[in-house]
């Protein structure tokens, strides 16, 4: 019993940061670097609102 | 919903005063070109209105791609009102924007910021003079200290519902003639007119894009320009000037004019030219020093040992210290005269590991062994080191001995239990682990959360405090202003090897996170060499990579103080030496950027703000920690505790670990790392997860080095030589970054074959330094010659070579001076 509640718990632990990390990438941010955009100072490239900006880099 | 944009030179404080009006949390650095994209939050106390954060910009004139994003939102998307930030310890020059955003039509708030240190100065601004010249209403504020601020955005927010008023500089009649001839040919909106009236005469050659029909106005402007003598762009540029210094003394009373600031002073000595690089040096490695050595070491052993440990007192610990002291010590001499004399019957009546362990044999062997050695016999034997993992001969007496069976007498031949002592708090793994057995949890599932999850998470989070006390100085260090200096001081050097100094603004940031770091490449206006700098960014030891560097350090070289600090050195030369050696190939040939760089004057930091700044960087590793870090954590248990046996799918103990899925996908890749010296299959898979985050090497490592006798530390130490750690260090340090890194010079390159180089280049390079690092150590220290070292020695020469050989380009120079 025992060992289907704690599995049942660290399923659901890894579903959540599954659908977490899911939910990021969808945003257009980064599901890799900890999603900490202050420190960055919202330099992250994956913040939603850099887009527009990235795309009008000069090749 | 009001929009309000902070506008302003590099380095005023936009993003501080950014910061106290929103309640965010933004990065704050005191040298410029801090922020390269605009950022959006609402007003704390009004959040109706949307106050965007644009990158700082001289002038709205756009040279690099910061100033395109600032001036492209002020143009295109015409916020409500704009915030100008003035630094007021340099007005005049401030001022230069000030007038150019004042033509744009929008509604121009003028916040001067550094009022604290205006008046520290001794200097009086007459603000109602400012504001009568200027024609916009002008607000003191100290976004540092926060006094003005709210004043500041409530003066924005009336501006943005009441409109803009009239422009009140005007230029030289000839100039006012040919604007307003430009003008009545523009079909634009009536308060835009003068705006692209100017940058038309300044034959600004973008604004064309932000005009439906663009008239031919050269014949005004050539005009113009023969009747003034001089090009169209410094017409403008004087006359601007030319305002500026007809208001400046009625708005701004200096005390002293040509007396040497503290900043100056300071700078005397700090960017002097002799002594600015060791102080640097000396600097940067005392950082790493305290950071991994003292401080940050002290904190890990506790969050290692006590929170992720087997637990810590809260108090009375230092009796259990002592107990357990005396009780080690004890045993270390009769285990020591047990294997001297070769007893094997009484050492394993001692060994307590063992199943069939009896306290009372064990005292009863102890002490008929003790009984049977002289008071003066001697026995010699080995001890290891804990913490430096040397071993010592020590040699004691058969006095000693009795002694020492005394003691273990007196704790009656059981070690002493902390739990005994004082208020014990259980580690994680303790309270985790009690909690399983108690829920009668499987055991395969107890291995998955203790020695995977538990084991894996808890060595990078063990290793925060560390990172805290990092952050905590560069946090300091650039909040002072003297990380400004490093840049100014490193052009000096890299000049010297047709780079740039403002490569290394890039680097300064990178030593947080390598994404900001590559994206701070922006401030580069020369395209080669913001290659050059996006490719060689990654080379120094971001946060992450510090458990890491602490790990090795700790683990192979027994917390050799020298080896953190190494770490950073070994990643600037990284650095200068790629910059060197790829500046003179073909892709980056060319004079580097030139690099004018104003610096901010030094101040004294904000506790706040230095602690946010520490917290913000750090707390990014503990989300880490709870999510890709947790995921890896489970994959690398599974595949490393699971594998075919005997032709048959099973879950494998510790010591078929060898047979397990990952051990199959590790060795049939350590071949490559062979030569460096690390080729086994654990420091290889460790070295393919740091791939997905740095710190994943330290995760992977607790769990893969976890099984047998020893502990994690003295597995690896194990497993590894100094040389292969060094080795193992060096390749994992500047081969390819993580994921999120790798995205970001993909993005910034925004060419698949220039991020194909940028990793190729990495790998390549991070594989040549470990090869030479273990071949030609191996050469040295052991005298071994093989085919290893051959290529080492080839490698290496190949790589003087690119380093002196002439610079293709001044050869080139030369030539066509001779031809001359």
């Amino acid at each position: 019993m025992g060992t289907w509640i704690v599995g049942l718990i660290l399923i659901a632990i890894v579903v959540g940061i599954i659908r977490d990390m899911v939910r990021k990438k969808k945003e257009g941010k980064s599901p890799i670097c900890g999603g900490s955009c202050g420190s960055c100072g919202a330099n992250c490239p994956y913040a939603s609102h850099s887009h527009d900006q990235q795309q009008k880099q000069p090749k | 919903m009001i929009r309000i944009a902070l506008a302003g030179n590099p380095n005023s404080g936009k993003t501080t005063l950014f910061n106290a009006l929103t309640g965010s949390n933004q990065f704050v650095g005191n040298w410029p070109g801090v922020t390269v994209e605009k950022k959006e939050g609402r007003l704390k106390q009004n959040k109706e209105v949307l106050i965007a954060d644009l990158p700082g910009i001289y002038s709205l004139s756009p040279y690099t791609m910061e100033e395109i994003v600032s001036r492209n939102y002020l143009i295109q998307e015409k916020p409500d009102a704009i915030l100008n930030i003035v630094d007021g310890t340099n007005l005049e020059r401030n001022l230069y924007l000030t007038t150019q955003l004042l033509e744009l039509g929008i509604p121009v708030v003028v916040a001067v910021n550094m009022m604290d240190e205006v008046e520290k100065r001794g200097d009086i601004l007459h603000i109602d003079a400012l504001a009568k010249a200027l024609g916009c209403p002008v607000v003191p504020i100290s976004a540092l200290k926060g006094s003005g601020v709210q004043e500041a955005a409530k003066k924005a927010v009336e501006a943005a519902q009441y409109g803009a008023g009239e422009c009140k500089h005007t230029f030289a009649p000839a100039v006012e003639l040919a604007l307003q001839k430009i003008a009545r040919q523009l079909q634009v909106a009536e308060n835009q007119k003068r705006y692209f009236a100017i940058k038309l005469f300044e034959r600004d050659e973008k604004i064309g894009q932000s005009l439906s029909v663009v008239p031919n106005v050269e014949s005004i402007i050539a005009q113009t320009e023969k009747e003034l003598d001089d090009d169209s762009e410094s017409i403008i540029t004087n006359e601007r000037y030319t305002f500026i210094s007809s208001i400046i003394n009625d708005c701004l009373t200096k005390r002293n004019q040509n007396t040497f600031t503290t900043s100056d002073k300071i700078d005397k000595v700090v960017t002097n030219r002799f002594l600015a690089l060791p102080i640097f040096a000396i600097v940067m490695y005392l950082v790493y020093y305290v950071s991994v050595t003292t401080v940050g070491t002290w904190a890990t052993d506790w969050a290692n040992d006590g929170v992720f440990g087997d637990g810590w007192h809260l108090y009375g610990g230092s009796a259990y210290t002592e107990d357990s002291e005396a009780y080690s010590e004890a045993s270390t001499i009769l285990n020591g005269f047990v294997e001297f004399y070769g007893e094997e019957n009484v050492a394993e009546a001692l060994n307590s590991e063992s199943e069939t362990y009896d306290v009372q044999n064990a005292k009863t062997a102890a002490e008929t062994f003790a009984a049977s050695i002289g008071m003066e016999d001697e026995a010699t034997y080995a001890v290891v080191d804990e913490e430096t993992m040397a071993t010592e001969m020590v040699t004691a007496t058969g006095a000693e001995l009795a002694e020492a069976v005394q003691v273990l007498d007196d704790f009656d031949f059981t070690e002493p239990d902390p739990a005994d002592y004082g208020l014990w708090v259980p580690g994680v793994p303790v309270f985790i682990g009690n909690a399983l057995e108690s829920m009668q949890v499987a055991d395969w599932l107890q291995g998955l959360i203790l020695d995977g999850i538990v084991a894996g998470c808890g060595a990078v989070l063990g290793f925060v405090p560390q990172m805290l006390v990092l952050f905590f100085f560069l946090a300091l260090l650039e909040s002072c202003g003297y990380m400004a200096r490093i840049a100014f001081i490193m052009d000096r050097i890299f000049r010297r090897f047709g780079l740039s100094g403002k490569s290394f603004i890039p680097i300064l940031i990178g030593t947080g996170c390598g994404v900001p770091g590559i994206m701070a490449s922006r401030t580069i206006e020369n395209e080669r060499d913001r290659r050059m700098t996006i490719t060689t960014t990654t080379f120094i030891p971001c946060g992450a990579k510090l458990p890491f560097i602490a790990m090795v350090a700790g683990a192979i070289f027994g917390g050799a103080s020298w080896v953190a600090p190494s770490a950073y050195f070994l990643g600037m030369a990284a650095i200068i030496i790629s910059g060197i050696i790829l500046k003179k190939t073909k892709r980056f040939l060319g004079d580097p950027a030139p690099f004018v760089m104003e610096l901010p004057a030094y101040h004294m930091p904000t506790l706040g703000n230095v602690l946010r700044s520490m917290w913000e960087r750090g707390s990014s590793f503990i989300k880490k920690a709870g999510t890709i870090i947790l995921l890896s954590t489970i994959f690398i248990w599974f595949t490393s505790y699971f594998g075919f046996v005997d032709g048959s799918f099973t879950m494998l103990t510790e010591e078929q670990m060898d047979q397990s899925l990952l051990a199959g996908i590790g060795k049939a890749i350590a071949w490559i790392f062979i030569p460096l010296g690390f080729g086994n299959w654990q420091a290889t898979v460790a070295s393919i997860t740091g791939l997905v985050a740095k710190e994943n090497i330290v995760g992977t490592m607790a769990i893969l080095y976890s099984g047998g006798m020893g502990t994690v530390y003295e597995n690896m130490a194990a497993s590894f030589t100094v040389l292969s750690g060094y080795a193992f260090l060096a390749f994992n340090l500047l081969c390819a970054p993580c994921f999120a890194a790798m995205g970001a010079i993909k993005r910034e390159m925004n060419s698949t074959r220039w991020f194909a180089f940028a990793v190729a280049y990495q790998c390549g390079f991070a594989y040549a330094i470990g090869l030479i690092v273990y071949q030609l150590g191996n050469f040295v220290l052991n005298g071994t010659f093989g085919i290893g070292t051959a290529a080492a020695i080839l490698i290496l020469g190949y790589g003087l070579y690119l380093l002196f050989r002439p610079n293709p380009e001044a050869k080139s120079k030369k030539a066509v001076k001779v031809n001359a």
